[in-house]
């Protein structure tokens, strides 16, 4: 549980880029979550609204996209889903896949800004 | 006041991963070997460490940094294998970060040290997302754990370079299936290396030294990142 320091760093990254743009509010905040970044969705949603009290986007909305695990299938030579608690075995054929492609983000890619 | 779109390309973890490759250089200079140890609580990181730090530091200067949320009941026990040992505190955090090891460094006089040992603080979760600028990522499960922590927790097996399974004295005792929890660390890592130890007996703990001298062996074999840019500049003038 880091996500208070997540959304800190967040912040931090938010209010670098408002600076840049010459914004003066932000309004969204568009955030992409992969489901092995080790982040609980709503435990970040509740650190936001703590932690962006008195910054410039102390009204913006933490907007999250969730990304899926997916892996590269040696066998399929393609990206594959995996089944939760299976391990990292392709969903299609079974083979061993240990290579994650997707499913770490923990990426700021987007705001809304006036 | 119109609104308007800004694209950015920011990892959180970013701030991380620079102080991460900056120590990364540092240890490469001091020809430091970093083992970053990541479990559960209660898997045997310290009592692995006793032993080691024990028997490691008759041949080389070995220290340990240990983090935990609360208590410097870890270091205590460290300090006893007479080997340096800091203690990080993390209170709330429930990871070691990059920014916090460098802290930690700072003004030790145990520096430079052959091998440093990093004690992450008992979690198989948000420790697998932060590099420390190690160049050994171990993952420790006990047989009293269970054979499917690497199924449930896959990323902290997926990255590390070798899996201990500890307590191997112990396995009789709880059932442990042993086919089964060396196929759930394939099923997430085929290549990772594969070590039994029991750290009461001492059972399979001389492969683990062994591996640990090979890699010192190892990384003081290359040259340093910085005496290899020297090089290519003065060949290419």
């Amino acid at each position: 549980m880091h996500e208070l320091t997540v959304a800190l760093s967040l912040l931090e990254e938010v209010g670098a880029a408002a600076e840049r743009e010459g914004a003066t509010r932000v309004a969204t905040v568009r955030l992409r979550l992969g489901a092995m970044s080790g982040i609980v969705r709503d435990a970040l949603l509740f650190s936001w609204d703590l932690a962006r009290a008195g910054t410039i986007a102390s009204e913006a909305e933490l907007v999250i996209d969730d990304v899926p695990v997916a892996v590269w299938c040696p066998r399929c030579d393609g990206e594959r889903a995996v089944t939760p608690g299976e391990g990292l075995i392709c969903s299609a054929c079974g083979a061993v896949a240990p290579r994650i492609v997707r499913g770490r983000e923990l990426e700021l890619f987007a705001m809304e800004v006036a | 006041m119109k609104l308007r779109v800004v694209e950015i390309q920011a990892s959180i973890l970013r701030k991380n991963d620079a102080l991460a490759a900056a120590l990364r250089e540092r240890f490469s200079r001091s020809g430091t070997l970093v083992v970053n140890l990541l479990s559960s609580p209660g898997s045997g990181k310290t009592t692995l460490l006793e032993a080691t730090l024990r028997t490691l530091g008759r041949t080389h200067r070995v220290g340990a940094l240990v983090g935990d949320q609360a208590t410097r009941n870890d270091a205590d026990r460290l300090e006893r294998s007479g080997a340096p040992v800091r203690q990080i505190t993390t209170a709330a955090e429930c990871r070691l970060d990059a920014d916090m090891l460098g802290k930690a460094l700072e003004g030790w006089d145990a520096l430079p040290l052959d091998v440093l040992f990093i004690e992450n603080v008992g979690n198989l979760i948000c420790p697998a997302e932060y590099d420390l600028g190690e160049d050994l990522r171990v993952v420790l499960t006990a047989v009293t754990e269970g054979e499917d922590k690497p199924l449930k927790y896959p990323l902290a097996f997926n990255t590390s370079h070798v899996a201990l399974i500890t307590k191997t004295d112990l396995a009789e005792a709880v059932g442990f299936d042993r086919a089964a929890s060396h196929d759930a660390i394939r099923r997430v890592h085929p290549g990772i290396e594969i070590l039994e130890v029991a750290c009461r007996t001492g059972a399979g703990l001389d492969p683990w030294f062994a591996l640990l001298e090979a890699r010192l062996a190892s990384k003081r074999a290359v040259p340093p990142l910085d005496q290899l840019r020297v090089t290519s500049t003065v060949s290419s003038s």
